[in-house]
Order: C-alpha cells, then structure tokens, then sequence
C-alpha cells in the first residue's frame, strides 16, 4: 500500500541539486521571483527567526515582569461583600490586569499583569525550536530508519513498515499526548516526542526514494566493483535523496509547531516557558472582553505555520522536477 | 490478486496488533493509575492501603506479562471489560455511546471538507497561476495554517455574542433524533474541522489535475472537440480522484485527531473525548480498546481503498 | 482599579448591540413583555423594539427591586434567627435538653421558610465527571454528596455551614449527659424510599421503617472498618472519626453514644456531609459492587428518589412523595444534575442558552462576565473555597529541615499578590485556621502583623532574604516547584507555576526557582510516603467549621495529615487539650495560641496562604438558601439546599428556559 500513495509524493533525485543550491543569494532570489508565495514564506520565516533570536531586545519588557501599583483604596480586613463589590480592596498594590494595548504595553497585559506582546515575541523561540528540532529529529531518524529499511528490505523492511502503519494507525496528536505524559513536560522532551511521531512520514517518504535510487545503474556498479554498504550509501544513495530530505524537514514544521499548540492547549504541553497554545487557552476564557491574549497568540501561531508551510510547498514545487516547469 | 489480498489481511491485523500493545504499555509506562486517579482532588486523605486496595480491584497488582496475557486473551475473545471509571459500564457499553457522535462529525468534517476541497481544487488547477488561482491557495494554506481550536473558539463566541443560533450542548441530539439542534450543535466544529482538512486534500486535487491534464488522453478529448467542461470533468477529474482518495487512511487519521479537540471543546461525548477523559483517568481497558478500535478502523480503510486501487489499476497488483 | 469602568463600558456596548441585533429573535419576549406593560392596544407597531425593551427592563428592574427588599427583609430575620441559633448553641454544650428547642428552631424555620417559596419546578446542575462510588461512607472524594445529600439524611445537618449551628434530621434532638456521651432522640416515622430503581433492587428492602439498629449498624461498620462478609476495608473514610465511638445503646426512640474520650468536635460531626445513612440490606447486599456506579443501588429516607445515575451522562432525582418533613419539604418536583464539561467554555455556552440554572468558571473574571451580559436576568453570589490554597516545603528532609529556609519560603510568599494574580483579588489571606473558620481564625488585622502577612511586604523579603543567605540557599542550586496538574489545568490558572517560581526568584534576587507540574497520581502518593517536592495547590477540603479537627489532623505527633512528621510536645498537649474542651471560648484561644507559635515557625513548611472567594452566577428564577442575598456558603451546603432550594418559574428570567426532562419514578 505504500507504494501506491508514495508516487504521489516521492519526487525523483537530482544529482545537480546541492550545486544549484550553493549559487547563494541569487538562486534566493530567483526562488522569490518564481514562486512568490514561497517568497513570503520566506519572509515571514526569517522573520520569526530574527524576532526569536532578539527576542530579548524586542520584547521591551521582561515576559515574566508583573506590572503593579500601590492601592489608594486598600482597606484592611474587608468583608466578603466589600471585596464582591471592589475585589481589588483586600491588597495594597493592584495588578495592572487585562489593559488595552497601549504605548506602554502594544498588546495590553494579560489577567496575571504582564506583558503580552513580550510574551507573543518569547512564544516564537518556543515555536521555532519545536518545529524545526521536531523536523531534524524526524528527518535523521527517518534517514536512519530509512535507509535500512529500504537498502536491506526483507523482513526488517517488513517489520519496520509495520511498525510505520502501526503509528500512522494512531492520530498524530493522540500519539503525542501519550508520549508528552510518559515524560516530564520539559521542552527538550516535548521536541523529542513530537519527532518521533513524526518518524512515521519521513521513514515513509526517504526509504521510497532510496528505494528508487537503490535499483539505479550507478547504485549497482558501485556494488559490482565491491564498494561497502555504507559506502554506497553514504555516496552515492545519500546525495540523490537531498531533495527528498529538505521536503520532509520542510513540511513538517508547521505541523510540529500546530501540534505543540494543541497540547498546549490541552494542557499537556512543556512547561515553565511563553507557549502560544497556552496564551490561546489562558485568555479563551473571557474573550468577550479581554481578546487581546487570545487574538494574538492564535494569530502567531497561524502567521508562523503560514509562513513555513508557503516555504514547503515552494520548495517542494521546485524540488519535485515533475511539477517543475509545470 | 487474491494472494496480495490475503497478505495485505495478515499485515493489517498485525499492525493492528502492534498499536493494542503499544496502548497497553503506554498507558502503563504513564505515571500513576487509575487507582490514585478515582481518589481525585480530597484523596489527601486517602490511605496508602486505600490505593493498594484499589489496584488490587483493578488487577493492576499482578505481574505486567500476567497483565499482557490477559489483555491479549480477552481482547481476542471481544471481551473488553468494564471502563475503570465507571465502572457499572462495559466497554462496548462506553463505544456504542460514543461511536454514533464521532461518526456523525466525523462525515460532516468530511462532506464540508471535500464540498469545499473539490470546486476550489478544481479552480485552482484550471486557472493555474492566476489570481484566482493564487487567491484560493492563500486561503487553503491558511486555513491549514489556523489552529482548529482558535477558529473553534473565535466562532463561538460569535455565535453567542449575536445569539445566532443554540449550540445544543446538553440536550446532545443525534442527527436522526433532531436534525435541526444536531445540525447547529455541530455547525461550529464541522466548519472548522472541514475547513483545516480541506487544505492537504484541495493542494493534493489540484497537483493531480494540473499532471493529468498534460496527459494524452486530455489532449486527445479537447482535439476531439469536446467541451472544456466535460473533459475537465468526465476525463481529467476521475483520473485526478484516484490518487486523492489512496490517502483516505491518512485522511482520517487526521480526522480523528482534529476531532479530539473540537469534541473537547464542545461537550460531544464522542471518541476523542473518550480518549482524552481515559487518558487522563488512567482508564486503561477504554484506553487500550478505542485504540485499537481507531488502528482498525484507519487500517483497514487504507486496505480497502488500495484493494480497490488495485481492481481498478492493474499496474499496482504487479508490484 | 479601571476594570470596573472597563465592564461597565463594555456591558454598555453589548447592551445596545444586543438589543439591535437580537430584536427579532426576541419577538416572542416583546409581545410578553407587551402583555406585561398592558399596552397590548393598537398602538403597538408605532412603538420601536427599542422602547419595548426599554420598558421590560423597567419591569424587569421593578420586580427585581421588589425581590430585593423582600430578600433583605428576609435577610434580617434570618440574621435575628442566626443570632438566637448561636446563643442556643453554645449553651447547648454545657446545657441539656435540647428537645424543647428542636422543636423550638423547626417552628421558627417554617415561619421563615415559607414565605413567598413556590413549589415546583426543576433545577439543572453540572455533573461530576467521576463518581468513585455511591457508598459515601467508603470515600473520601465529595463530588458523590452533591447527588447523595438529596436522597440520605444524616443524623444531624447544619443549619448554618458557615459557623456550623446544627439542627436536627434523622434525630430530632440531642443531649450531651457529659463530655463523653452523647444521647440522641431519633425521629418517628421515617421510612426508606418505597419507589424508584432503588426500591427495585432484589437486595432492598424498600418502604420499611428507618429503625436504630440502621444507625447502629451504619456506625458500626465504620468504626470497626468491618464489611458484611467479615472481610476488613481500609476504604472507610471517616473510619477515624466513627472510631471514637467506644460502645452504642439504644432503644426504640434514641441512640446513645459513648466515646473512648471526651471529644468537643464529635456533635458538630454528626453533620458532615459525608455522614449520610445508607439501608443495611442494599448496601450490604452490594457490597462487592460498590464502585459500580447506577441508581438502583442507591436508597435512602432523604427527600428525593434517585431515578437516574450514569455517571458521564446524567442524573436525575425526583420528590420523595413520603418525605418526613412534608407538606413543607423539598420545594422542588426534580434536580437533574447534566454531564460534565470538559471545557470550560462548554459549559458557559449551556449557561447562556439557559440549559444550565448555576455555573461558576474558575477565572472569576469570566462569571462576572457571563453576568455583565445577562445583568437583567442572572444574580451573583460570593462564598469562600473550602479547599485552602497552600504553599508546601518537605521540612521533614534535608535540604529544607533547616528551619531558616523554611522560614524564608514562608516569608517570601506573597500572598495578596497570588489573590490579585490568581483571583482578581477575589480572596482573603488565611493563618494556619482559615478565615472562613472565623471564631477560630486569628482576624484579619492581626495577622497583618505576622511574619509573612505583612502589609509592608518589603520588610517581609528582606528577612526572607537574610534567612535564605545564611541558611546557604544560593547553594542549593535548581528547585523545582510543582504545581498540580488539576490546577493548572484550569486555563484562568495556567500560569501558575511560573509566577509562584517568579514570586520566590524575585524575592530572593536569583533564578533557581523553577515551576512545573504534577498530576496528583504522582503527587498524592509522595505525601503517603512522607517524600514529596515542594508544593502549590489546594490541600484537601475543610469538612466542618470546628477547626480543631484539621489543627489536629495537621500538627500533631503522627497525626493522618501530618507530612511534615512535625512533633511538639506544646503542640501536642495543647491542641489535644483544646479537643476535650466544652467552653469555645477557652477553645478558641488555645487553638489561636497554636497558630501564633506555628506562625512563629514558618508554619513547619505547611504555608497556608489564603482561600479565595468565588463568585457564582444564577438566574433569577434559582432560588437556594443563601447565607445573604450576595454570600453564599463557604462549606458545603447540600443537605441544607436539598430542602431549601426552589424556583420562581413566573419570573421572567424563566422565559426561554430549556430544562432538560428528569427520569420520571
């Protein structure tokens, strides 16, 4: 069965690939000019990149900073009914809850006092490092698995490809709510989680290919003249799936990154740092009145995705020589 | 043909065997159980030998290979046990309640989805590279870009802002009890699931009709006279579908996980939640069972289609 | 602060929105409304929608003045009422005979109660979502009793939760012959349900006689933790509490109660929630089923008949038309409690479209929302949390058994930030005896001038500090503050970890602080073990006002709920001294006395910070016997609402409504 939906995805090598590539600046541009959807995912990746890379310097104030002044009307020992009436009698400073976007703070604070827009520029880093550690993991256990599985076929192909089915067999997010609650909630494993479930579609993908090259002419002369296993692998099979292996990191990302929003969401995502899924839930609440929390962690999250998936699709486009010229 | 079949049976049931021992370890590897669950938010108070007793009862005292052997034994037989939760109920019982509302916004995602998906697919590769083209692509790749949970809320709240209409969450009609509340409980969900899933099928739709419109056949059909309408449509569509429907499976798969969310969000008593709420109770015969349930389901609709794929394109049947 | 400007502003917004927008959908409350103003004249159609509004709200607004000041006028009764009750209270530990004033106090109640409450009609609540039994004596998990309470009756029940005066129920009167005895005077003429699934059961023995030898039998097998097949159940969870009970007697009309030691906590228990009466042959009968949950193996004498328990889907119970107390109670024909929402949004959409008559969402600031848009038709409540918030260090184990780092946490908790932070100030900071305990609690002025409590909380942070540096806390290197799960989990909450770790980095000018969170699946076994992380949540709910059990519970030597192996022989002496004390007011003191030497020791790592207040939102229709017009209860009051609660269906709040249907008898 995988054959048949692999030839819908699985684009032919191109040995002249990592040459086209290196002519730098200028094939970035002419990428631009031919697709210019993907151009504007380029933009708006690089983009989220910088603003995560500087976020300290953008973020205008700390993420974690409580915004907060003195009470005039703090009253000691209030009844019930006195703090029913004005909640904010019973304390000596007041948190400066649910404000406007303003100068002062561009995207208002949030119900705890602080700084969204910091928290919305803090949320990229944690985005970005799940999406694209996500989609290295993935990519290199894919490769890994991969390769093995189509170079030895038999009944470890066999039995691998199983086991693809068997997580494909379960929704992706179930599956990474599962894993999410085996550890703690801790980026570093929620990146790791989401790549292995995301080992399913690039193992899928890479040992297609490899599968293609693997019955090339090249691949068996290399063979006839006794070449190594690794070897032939490593020279010759490797360079033909580049192009296999920058679509699967790049497709893969704005999934990864909708996932770890979703978990968020659900409460199951990593802890201790600035999550927009987490935003998106925290302000769903009272959205009616205080938006602001909601409305702009979504639409990062949505920005971002768009971004990298606009970049995907063009460089899949480009890569896959039989839409090329299309 | 009938060999391939029966190899592609015995595969599948293996797998589906794979994903029922994954849920059994996995729901045993998380921390805590269903004991320590069940005691809740007062079971400060709880006992060590309360706890005990309770993972007695639920036979999670034994040893994990006793465990396995049992869970392997009965789930063969179709005997799936009573949901540690509620404990008065059998699993079959909690499937059977909520099978009928996944299935239910299951279709509707999926009818919205390809409602959608088709004319826009369809547009998009015929106007190639113009505006319309473009226009539908930005709207695709964004609503693939959206998380389902963001729109879901924003669209709610809409909805009660203006008072447009009741979103049955209590009364939580089926479609053949009260179409009209059925219909506006699921609007929300069936939107926003439809729409997030319409993007990966419209972009695989249109990819399919802009190759096979450079085939021959096409070719031939226009030089024939035909009218662009019906070569588009009698001659490039059927062509282009085939491939669209062989990633039904993944399609589902997708599915499915969307509906987790949606179904949380608004109080259907459907799988996902059953998933989530099992889950997090440490419910382990629900957990396990749906599942299998879903790898049986999204297994053997892959087999199906490619069985079908291959009656119709004998090309694959050799491979 | 500008929030209140900020509602106000946008409720006038929406308002105008609203009413443009859903004018026609609300053509069928025009005409009402129409009817109602008595201008159902030809003139109509030359009167704007607008102005039609305009004056139903003026009705609206009218009838609600109206129902205001009748509430107030009851509310001054009730206050008279509830001074005369604390008198009675209090001699009635020293004094006997208290017969004369049950009957006393039940004259007194239908006096208040039955002006202006309408019978009929239903009220629709939230379910829990896991119910772990229907047998209340063998758990320790309450959610049962919001369905249970309506259908058994204990002994005694609360009058006031808040302060916790008793009245009679399956006993009619009681009497304290001396420290250690309790007689009580059982009430005739009360019978187990004679319909509905529960009757059914083959085990049950439906209709009969409520007999002493079912007390006795219903103590017994908690004290001895015994079940009918001889086989021993450490499920028992008040199996601690019935164990004071030494020996029983009784005889047709009275049950009496002999104590192992004199105990002053013992009456007020009789009325814990969790003390409901369960039938001997059906619960004993189903012994070996009781986690399975269904309605059938539920009867009791309370004043509705259970006809429906499926936990996940739904519940319903319907008058019990042989109630003891009729023809006065219950006021309602049926409660129908509806699944759980997973989400919280869920159930705030079930409340607008009025399918649900009660919600309360756990970020205060949503229900005040869910009120600003429906002002006309919905009234807010605000009560206490029982479930106290606290701040946990593991002071039985190093590092933290060095009392100066301790002391430091405790300092360093800024409580009335966490209430702005956590509840938009909806709260009040608590000493080891929580505010809402209110005679026993040190008040609020004093505390003010306790290490940690301080309003200069400056000073608070640099003892804090100082402690923390010489006691070697920059040494420690990361420290992992878990929050529960359960509670962050709730999105108004969410962030909790990083501000209670944000709240001690700041305060120690460093960053070893780190938040995260845990299920209470991991948690609560480490408090068994005596081996658990620092901590932040809720600790378990407070049962009865008399706030010497829980001291009791927490501090001394041994003790169910001490973690922190904390043993003090002045502890220990003078809370075990306050326990046998009659007199409140000397009880009262002695417990303040241990506060004030706990509080001197950074509370032992047990740092209570504060209970918040809640607000809850009804439509006006809901009528449940509230503490004021604005104050709900701040411990359980199921038993009282069980037969205090009703609904006014003439209201106009009541247009619209979309009761779901109760499973009739």
């Amino acid at each position: 069965m995988t054959e048949a939906r692999g030839e819908v995805i699985v684009p032919e090598g191109d040995p002249n690939l990592l040459i086209r590539l290196g002519s730098g600046l200028r094939s970035v541009l002419r990428f631009i000019r031919g697709k210019p959807l993907g151009g504007i995912g380029l933009i708006i990746a690089v983009a989220f990149i910088l603003i995560a890379i500087f976020a300290n310097q953008i973020q205008r104030h700390d993420q974690d900073q409580i915004f907060d002044s003195p009470n005039p009307d703090y009253k000691a020992n209030p009844t019930t009914l006195e703090l029913a009436r004005n909640p904010d009698i019973g304390s000596p400073v007041v948190v400066e809850q649910f404000a406007e976007p303003s100068g002062k703070h561009w995207f208002g604070t949030d119900k705890f006092g602080r700084d969204i827009w910091s928290q919305v520029i803090h949320g990229a880093r944690l985005s970005l490092i799940v999406g694209l550690g996500a989609s290295v993991i993935a990519v290199i256990g894919g490769l890994v698995i991969g390769m093995i599985s189509a170079y030895y076929a038999g009944i470890l192909d066999l039995l691998i490809q199983r086991i693809v089915d068997m997580l494909q067999a379960i929704p992706f997010l179930v599956l990474v709510l599962v894993f999410t609650q085996i550890s703690e909630p801790k980026v570093s494993y929620v990146v790791l989680w989401l790549g292995i479930a995301g080992l399913a579609i690039t193992t899928r993908l890479i040992r297609s290919a490899v599968f293609a090259v693997r019955e090339s002419e090249f691949v068996l002369a290399a063979r006839v003249v006794g070449a190594s296993d690794l070897r032939i692998m490593v020279r010759h099979v490797l360079p033909n799936v580049v192009a296999v292996l920058i679509i699967a990191f790049s497709i893969g990302i704005g999934a990864y990154i909708l996932a770890e929003a979703a978990i968020s969401f659900l409460g199951a995502g990593p802890q201790g740092v600035a999550s927009w899924g987490k935003m998106v839930q925290a302000g769903r609440g009272s959205l009616d009145l205080h938006p602001w929390q909601t409305v702009f962690a979504g639409g990062a999250i949505m920005m971002i995705v768009l971004g990298f998936n606009l970049l995907g699709d063009a460089l899949r486009d480009v890569l896959d020589p039989r839409l090329r010229g299309a | 043909m009938q060999g391939y079949i029966i190899r592609r049976i015995i595969g599948a049931i293996f797998v589906v065997f794979l994903a029922g021992t994954f849920s059994f370890f996995a729901i045993r590897i998380l921390p805590g159980d269903a004991a320590s669950a069940a005691l809740g938010l007062d079971a400060g108070s709880a006992s060590a030998e309360q706890i005990a007793e309770r993972r007695a009862e639920y036979g999670l005292d034994k040893p994990l290979a006793t465990q396995y052997g049992n869970w392997l034994w009965d789930t063969i037989r179709l005997d799936l046990g009573n949901s540690f939760t509620n404990r008065a109920n059998s699993v079959w019982y909690e499937i059977g309640r909520s099978l009928p509302y996944s299935i239910e916004l299951g279709v509707l995602i999926v009818i919205v989805g390809f409602a959608v998906a088709f004319p826009v697919g369809l547009l998009s590769a015929i106007f190639q590279d113009r505006w319309i083209d473009y226009t539908l692509r930005s709207l695709a790749i964004l609503a693939l870009a959206a998380p389902v949970f963001w729109t879901a809320a924003i669209a709610s709240l809409f909805v009660l802002e203006w008072e447009l209409f009741l979103i049955d969450v209590i009364g939580q009609p089926h479609i053949w009890e009260n179409p009209k509340d059925a219909i506006t409980w699921y609007l929300i969900p069936m939107l926003a699931g439809g729409f997030a899933g319409t993007a990966a099928t419209m972009r695989l739709l249109r990819s399919q009709m802009l190759e096979v419109m450079r085939q021959d056949y096409v070719r031939t059909a226009r030089a024939k006279g035909l009218r662009e309408s019906v070569v588009i449509i009698r001659h490039a569509l059927r062509n282009a579908l085939l491939p669209v429907l062989t990633v039904m499976g993944v399609t589902v798969a997708t599915i499915i996980g969307s509906q987790v969310i949606l179904e949380n969000m608004f109080n259907i008593p459907g799988i996902g939640n059953l998933i989530i709420s099992s889950l997090f109770e440490r419910d382990n015969p629900v957990f396990q069972s749906v599942i299998v349930l879903i790898a049986v389901f999204v297994v053997f609709t892959n087999l199906v289609v490619d069985i079908l794929y291959g009656i119709i394109d004998p090309r694959i049947r050799l491979s | 602060m500008s929030e209140r400007s900020y509602w106000q502003r946008m409720s006038r917004k929406r308002m105008s929105r609203r009413g443009i927008l859903s004018a026609s959908a609300r053509a069928g409350v025009g005409a009402a409304g129409l009817a109602l103003v008595g201008c159902g004249d030809d003139d109509d159609d030359g009167q704007s929608v607008a102005q039609v509004q305009q004056q139903q709200q003026a009705m609206q607004q009218q009838a609600q003045d109206q129902a205001m000041q009748q509430q107030q006028q009851q509310a001054m009764q009730q206050d008279q009422h509830q001074q005369a009750q604390q008198q009675a209270m209090q001699q009635q530990a020293q004094e006997q005979s208290t017969q004369e004033q049950a009957e006393q106090q039940a004259a007194q109640q239908q006096a208040m109660v039955s002006e202006g409450k309408k019978y009929g009609g239903s009220i629709i609540e939230q379910s829990a979502n896991v119910y772990e039994t229907y047998d209340a004596q063998r758990t320790v998990a309450s959610p049962v009793l919001q369905v249970l309470a309506n259908v058994q009756s204990k002994l005694l029940r609360f009058e006031n939760p808040n302060t916790g005066v008793l009245t009679g129920d399956l006993a009619e009167g009681w009497e304290l012959p001396d420290a250690t005895t309790i007689v009580l005077h059982l009430r005739g003429g009360v019978n187990w349900h004679d319909a509905g699934p529960g009757a059914d059961h083959p085990s049950a023995a439906p209709g009969r006689a409520l007999t002493p030898a079912d007390i006795a039998w219903n103590i017994d097998r908690q004290r001895n933790k015994v079940l009918e097949n001889g086989e021993e159940a450490s499920n028992f969870g008040r199996s601690a509490y019935w164990g004071g009970v030494g020996s029983m007697d009784y005889d047709d009309v009275s049950l009496t109660l002999n104590l192992t030691e004199a105990d002053a906590t013992f009456v007020q228990g009789l009325a814990n929630e969790f003390n409901l009466m369960n039938q001997p042959e059906l619960v004993g009968g189903t012994e070996d089923q009781y986690t399975e949950v269904d309605a059938s193996k539920v009867i009791g004498t309370g004043p509705y008949i259970l006809t429906r328990w499926d936990p996940g889907e739904g519940i319903s119970a319907v008058k019990n038309p042989n109630f003891y107390a009729l023809p006065d109670k219950p006021y309602l024909d049926a409660r129908v409690w509806v699944q759980t929402f997973q989400d919280p949004n869920a159930y705030r959409i079930a409340f607008e479209q009025k399918q649900v008559d009660f919600m309360s969402d756990p970020d205060p600031n949503t229900t005040l929302a869910i009120h600003d848009s429906l002002q006309d038709e919905t009234y807010l409540t605000f009560q206490g949390v029982a479930n106290t918030v606290a701040i946990f260090t593991p002071s039985n184990k190093a590092p933290w058994n060095d009392l100066r780092l301790t002391r430091a946490i405790d300092l360093a908790i800024n409580r009335r930030q966490l209430i702005q932070q956590l509840h938009n100030g909806l709260g009040k900071v608590s000493g080891p005896v929580t505010w809402m305990q209110e005679a026993w609690a040190i008040p609020q002025e004093d505390l003010e001038t306790f290490p940690g409590y301080r309003i200069d909380k400056e000073q608070d942070i640099e003892e804090a500090r100082a402690l923390w540096n010489a006691a070697g806390g920059p040494e420690l290197g990361q420290i992992d503050w878990v929050t529960s799960e359960l509670w962050a989990s709730r999105s108004a909450w969410s962030a909790t970890p990083g501000i209670v770790a944000e709240m001690f980095n700041q305060a120690f000018d460093t960053d070893q602080f780190n938040g995260i969170t845990k299920p209470y699946l991991e948690i609560i076994p480490s408090w068994i073990a005596k081996d658990f992380d620092p901590f932040f949540s809720w600790i378990p709910n407070i049962e009865i006002p008399d706030a010497r059990a829980d001291m009791i519970g927490a501090f001394t030597t041994d003790a169910g709920s001490n973690y922190w192996e904390i043993s003090d022989p002045y502890i220990d002496d003078t809370l075990n001294a306050a326990k046998q004390e009659l007199d409140y007011e000397t009880a009262y003191q002695m417990v303040r006395e241990v506060q004030e030497y706990v509080m001197e020791r950074g509370q032992f790592g047990r740092s209570i910070c504060y209970n918040y207040i809640y607000p809850a939102i009804r439509y006006n229709y809901n009528h449940p016997q509230l503490s004021s017009p604005e104050e709900g209860w701040n411990f359980l009051p199921y038993s009282l609402n069980s037969v205090e609660q009703w609904v006014d269906l003439d209201d106009p709040s009541a247009e619209g409504r979309q009761p779901t249907a109760p499973v009739p008898l």
